[in-house]
């Protein structure tokens, strides 16, 4: 653990020092996750070759005194619904457990060209629905803080394996939370920013209007980097957006005294854990004298993101599931004797019990005759909350939030209450619908030792003041230093 | 609606998907849950708004729709049927 354990930056500055070598990294990593992955179950697939190919490689230049990028040589973990060329992308579903990917994402060509190393690709919820990755088709993940909870979801696997001390640095993608909610449960920090920052081209999509890929890591500095690698204009992601793409580094540890920070009191109602209502108050205290001010503000839109999430999603996901037919790729049923049998059997016993849920609710939602009851009052309410946000930023710079109402529950908690389980995305529904960057960093344990979060909401495409506040909560704190006891091995 | 058999049958039917008797108890019970949450969206008032189906207003970046690299797809290596240079699937009639 001599290596593993320090922030990505750190680590990166160490190999480029030449203090340790890309393959010593990979060595120590490899040999850490056989100890403690059994236990927290946060990778699908490992890929020691080709990351031991490429530590070599980025060994050989640097030995060379090559001038490489920032994060050269840093191991990455890779949420198996992002396509690596020649690797698995399950999806964590059956339905797509022997797909093996013929091109990669974009946000994967730019980790090679900036020398970061993909170890391994790890576990979610299927496609990326669910909170917990309770519902992944092969195994659930367990949160390194405590086995018997759940480490959020859907991007679980990637959240667990950065806490553990599995991987330095990992990608997620975000829907309605599903980067930042397992980073709040796992003590970790997870940025989603704002849509079309990050391509989406590679990355399997559940709904399009709303996805994001986004990074996760142990620091903010270390998000802010990963930010850079990632962000930008893709032609091939037509949602992809030119604005420009600043050095998001700079923005930490500048001044945050002038800026104003508005607090919706619709979250802090009876739904709210006392442990997070304890830890984001004492925050906000933290945070008070540091800033211009801090009011109290009212979303009053807040209250419809969630009903209106679970008609956008599951309707954009059924008409993006529709692809998985059984007949160009994916899983096909031995048993159809005919065309339609097999579009239908394929479906039902390649996809889990969730995912078929959410796209028959996604088909009813965009029915004949339910249309505009459902689905056009839903993108109506996006509109309102996307008002609500607009109003909100011209007073005010950020918007604070728990990131979670619960810190992580005990696996089996929700699996059979769905209605449950979609509660856990109250807080961070509404930045997807908005299109908005919104961060998660540690601010506080619950009685039980369990990590919990708070969400940080930006004006679209201002991530840098995201990080900048995240940054000075996280000089003023020690959360971000504590690791599970099962990381150290 | 969803949450009766007769319904629930025509838009599994539209989603081409089979479902297990049982599973569709428990769909049935579980989406009455879900909708019924979903019907606060009926105390919003939304007569002056006009609906966003994306988040941004910057246009979409369209690209010309030439093919640039598919040379290199290996597909054929997941196809589940591939033969005579298409995708193999079973008769369309009995």
């Amino acid at each position: 653990m001599k290596w593993i354990s320090k922030s990505a930056i750190e680590l990166a500055q160490s190999l480029k020092s030449r203090q340790v070598t890309c393959r010593t990294v990979i060595d120590e990593l490899l040999s850490h996750i056989r100890v403690t992955d059994p236990s927290v179950k946060a990778f699908i697939h490992l890929h020691p070759e080709s990351a031991y190919e490429e530590a070599d490689r980025i060994d050989r230049m640097m030995d060379e005194g090559k001038n490489l990028p920032p994060l050269a040589g840093v191991p990455i973990a890779i949420k198996n619904n992002i396509c690596v060329k020649g690797t698995p992308t399950t999806c964590a579903s059956k339905i797509l457990e022997n797909y093996v990917s013929c091109y990669s994402a974009t946000v994967i060509e730019k980790l090679k060209e900036n020398y970061l190393i993909p170890i391994g690709s790890t576990n979610l919820d299927e496609f990326a629905m669910g909170s917990s990755t309770e519902n992944s088709a092969f195994f659930p993940t367990n949160n390194p803080w405590n086995l018997d909870h759940v480490p959020g979801g859907s991007s679980g696997g990637s959240a667990a394996a950065v806490a553990a001390c599995e991987a330095p640095l990992a990608l997620g993608s975000d829907t309605g939370g599903s980067i930042r909610q397992p980073a709040s449960f796992c003590g970790v920090v997870g940025i989603k920013p704002t849509y079309g920052r990050v391509s989406r081209y590679g990355l399997v999509a559940f709904a399009s209007s709303l996805d994001q890929i986004g990074p996760i890591t142990r620091t903010v500095a270390d998000a802010a980097a990963l930010l850079n690698v990632i962000s930008g204009f893709d032609p091939h992601d037509a949602t992809s957006s030119r604005q420009p793409v600043p050095d998001f580094t700079k923005a930490l540890g500048s001044d945050i005294r002038p800026l104003k920070i508005g607090v919706p009191t619709e979250l802090f109602n009876a739904q709210l854990d006392a442990s997070v209502y304890e830890a984001i108050s004492s925050a906000l205290d933290i945070l008070r004298p540091e800033v211009a001010q801090i009011n109290q503000i009212q979303l009053t839109s807040f209250q419809y993101a969630l009903p209106s999430y679970y008609i956008i999603a599951p309707a954009e996901a059924s008409a993006n599931l529709a692809r998985f037919d059984g007949v160009r790729f994916g899983y096909r049923t031995p048993n159809a004797p005919n065309l339609r049998e097999m579009y239908k059997k394929s479906r039902g016993e390649g996809f889990g019990s969730e995912v078929k849920r959410r796209i028959i609710l996604g088909t009813f939602v965009l029915s004949s005759g339910y249309y505009d009851a459902y689905y056009l009052k839903a993108q109506k309410v996006r509109t309102l909350i996307q008002q609500d946000f607009a109003n909100a930023f011209s007073q005010y710079d950020v918007i604070i939030t728990p990131t979670s109402p619960t810190p992580a529950f005990k696996q089996g908690d929700c699996t059979d209450d769905p209605l449950k389980m979609y509660l856990a995305d109250i807080a961070t529904i509404p930045a997807n619908l908005a299109g908005l960057p919104a961060i998660s960093i540690p601010c506080g344990f619950s009685k039980e030792g369990l990590p919990i979060g708070i969400q940080i909401i930006g004006k679209p495409f201002d991530e840098a003041t995201v990080l900048r506040v995240a940054s000075r909560f996280e000089q003023l704190t020690p959360y971000h230093t504590q690791l599970p006891k099962l990381a150290n091995g | 609606m969803a949450t009766d058999p007769y319904h629930l049958d025509r838009i599994i039917q539209l989603a081409h998907l089979s479902i297990e008797d049982d599973q569709k108890t428990r769909y049935i019970s579980q989406l009455g849950d879900i909708l019924d949450y979903i019907n606060i969206l009926n105390k919003a008032d939304l007569a002056s708004v006009e609906p966003s189906a994306y988040a941004l207003t910057e246009s979409p970046s369209l690209r010309k729709d030439e093919i640039s690299s598919a040379s290199n797809l290996s597909f054929i290596d997941n196809a589940p049927v591939w033969e005579a240079g298409s995708f193999k699937v079973p008769k369309i009639l009995e």
